[in-house]
């Protein structure tokens, strides 16, 4: 498949690869993601590290027979042991080490319930962190939920989907197009809280969303309804230049009705799916306009193209601190 | 956006002579073929016994083992194994385990020389000592010696190993209790893949003990083998690996195994 984005594929950002409850300690998992082999493991103490699958050494493939030792991955070719940081350790035939003898790592955050790695193609630290949402350890709220689909498609392609307010009625059956009440950027962060109505069972069901994007990989939200509230990591990971990863994860406040959190865990999750499947055709096929044609009413996915530009080599930051 | 970019940073098909086929119960006018390198190549045996390509390659036939020259180099450069053990009394055999693995024959024929493996893949209780290391043009020749525990019993495992370029290795390996010839033969058989043969034969040491390592050699030397296949296919090949102290041999093989990689400098490398 050709590339269809005027923008590199892989704007720098931190990014979903597992959930935390995916990687027992002492385990190890390998994902691909950026056209890339990534290795997780949780040592001992619980730490998870991600890093690149072949070992510095003679390029055997960690995640392929290595195992954990301690808090360190021992690679299945010649028993090198490396820490979270990449660097060797232990070379069992060998007492000095030599110092180049270190992974390629990708930092990692693990928060919220889920495990972040950050990508930069050119390898720099992290520019930004991602913010703790209590509600994921609240024993007030539910267990996570998760929901994962691919979809052909770009990672901003989804966050202009999310700001999109004039596709909700026809693509996802609102009544009326959603109200934006503000839109905030501030730095890698893009905050935007928008107001609204659905009829659910008949019912009015007024709805007051926030959506705090993080990067283009990653959106915390926050959906209070008179019946629930509902907050959700939205994930969007590149598995390579044409395929995203899309990770719907929430968790919902238990009500204190009898029976409603019965209902509450078979309807949310129908709700998703039903929600997801109606951008998926439209974000498999559809083309990105550099130069839309839109309505005064949608400024906001100008504001959100400005702001994405900063994760973006070609453009750079000052280009679009200047913006 | 990149394509796929290529595995090895050199040619799947490195100049050498490689297994093809077998020739045991081949009668004259019979006519088989087989593919190296990416190649089918046909052979047909006449009536005077002696097997010929339908081709302009080189070929040789050594104890109904068929081999072929890919190459530009003189054939008389390169020896080849001589398996007498496939044939004599004296050994039981020939036994033999086929793999065929995505991986490169550069790759395969290094493992012999990177000694440190053993421990972690093979179970030695330390890496075997190297007695010998010897570059002779498109020969390598190596002896080495270390312990192993199986079935809660150490011994001490000798091995005469000889590289016929990349593609053949032949290896005595002599343990306290059992010889054992051993020929691999990697045969390139496209861009991606290669066909390993496993020949071997056991030296006949009386009949009980012959009946024992019948019915357990060959599924450890299977088993044996099998430890390396999945590290072969899941690996990258590093051009620049970080390498300790101890690792010289990895390092001198390169050197050596690069001389297939060129046009006719088989000849220039003997001389």
């Amino acid at each position: 498949m050709d590339y269809r984005f005027p923008m590199g594929p892989y704007p720098y950002g931190w990014y979903q690869v597992l959930l935390s409850r995916d990687i027992k300690r002492k385990e190890i998992k390998t994902v691909e993601y950026f056209n890339k082999s990534i290795v997780v493991f949780r040592g001992e103490s619980g730490t998870v590290s991600a890093r690149d699958a072949y070992c510095p050494h003679l390029g055997a493939h960690v995640g392929v027979g290595g195992k954990v030792v301690g808090d360190t991955i021992q690679c299945p070719f010649h028993g090198w042991r490396f820490d979270h940081d990449g660097q060797c350790v232990d070379i069992p035939y060998c007492a000095k080490i030599p110092p180049k003898a270190k992974f390629e790592m990708y930092p990692t955050q693990e928060i919220n319930g889920a495990i972040f790695i950050y990508y930069d193609e050119q390898g720099e630290a992290p520019k930004f962190d991602l913010p703790v949402m209590p509600e994921f350890s609240d024993p007030n709220y539910s267990k996570l939920l998760h929901w994962n689909y691919e979809v052909d498609s770009h990672v901003q392609e989804m966050a202009e989907n999310a700001l999109d307010m004039g596709h909700f009625p026809l693509v996802h059956d609102y009544k009326e197009v959603p109200r934006i009440e503000s839109l905030i950027c501030e730095g890698a962060a893009l905050h935007v809280r928008f107001l609204g109505e659905r009829r659910l069972l008949g019912v009015r069901n007024p709805f007051d969303v926030t959506l705090d994007c993080y990067g283009l990989g990653v959106v915390f939200g926050r959906n209070i309804t008179d019946l629930v509230t509902v907050r959700v990591i939205h994930s969007a990971t590149p598995i390579n230049e044409n395929k995203l990863r899309i990770g719907v994860s929430f968790v919902y406040q238990k009500s204190k009705i009898p029976g409603l959190n019965l209902f509450l865990r078979w309807f949310l999750p129908k709700e998703v799916v039903r929600f997801v499947d109606g951008d998926r055709a439209i974000l498999n096929h559809k083309m990105y306009r550099e130069k839309p044609k839109l309505c005064s009413a949608e400024r906001p996915l100008m504001v959100l193209r400005r702001w994405a530009k900063q994760f973006y080599r070609e453009t750079g930051v000052e280009e679009a601190a200047a913006a | 956006m990149s394509d796929r970019t290529p595995r090895y940073p050199f040619t799947s098909y490195p100049n050498g002579w490689y297994f093809i086929a077998e020739t045991r119960d081949m009668k004259p006018g019979d006519e088989r073929s087989g593919i190296v390198c990416g190649t089918r190549i046909l052979f047909r045996m006449q009536s005077n016994g002696i097997i010929v390509l339908d081709n302009a390659m080189q070929c040789h036939e050594d104890n109904g083992l068929l081999y072929v020259f890919w190459g530009t180099q003189q054939k008389e450069v390169m020896r080849l194994p001589h398996f007498v053990e496939l044939r004599d009394d004296g050994w039981m055999g020939p036994f033999n385990h086929v793999f065929k693995i995505r991986s490169h024959v550069q790759d395969i024929t290094e493992n012999t020389v990177d000694r440190a493996h053993m421990v972690n893949v093979h179970g030695y209780r330390s890496a075997p000592a190297c007695h010998s290391f010897r570059i002779d043009g498109p020969h390598l020749v190596m002896s080495t010696e270390g312990p192993r525990t199986m079935f809660g019993i150490t011994e001490t495992i000798k091995m005469d190993i000889t590289c016929y370029g990349v593609g053949l290795i032949e290896t005595y390996v002599v343990s306290d209790h059992v010889t054992t010839k051993i020929l691999i033969t990697n045969t390139p058989i496209d861009e991606d893949t290669v066909r390993i043969n496993l020949w071997f034969a056991i030296k006949k040491q009386g009949r009980l003990r012959d009946t024992i390592h019948r019915l357990l050699v060959p599924p450890l030397v299977h088993r044996e083998f099998s430890y390396d296949l999945p590290i072969w296919e899941n690996k990258i090949y590093r051009a620049q690996p970080i390498l300790c102290a101890e690792e010289k041999d990895v390092a001198n093989y390169r050197r050596w195994a690069r001389q297939f990689f060129q046009e006719a400098t088989v000849n220039e490398v003997a001389a």
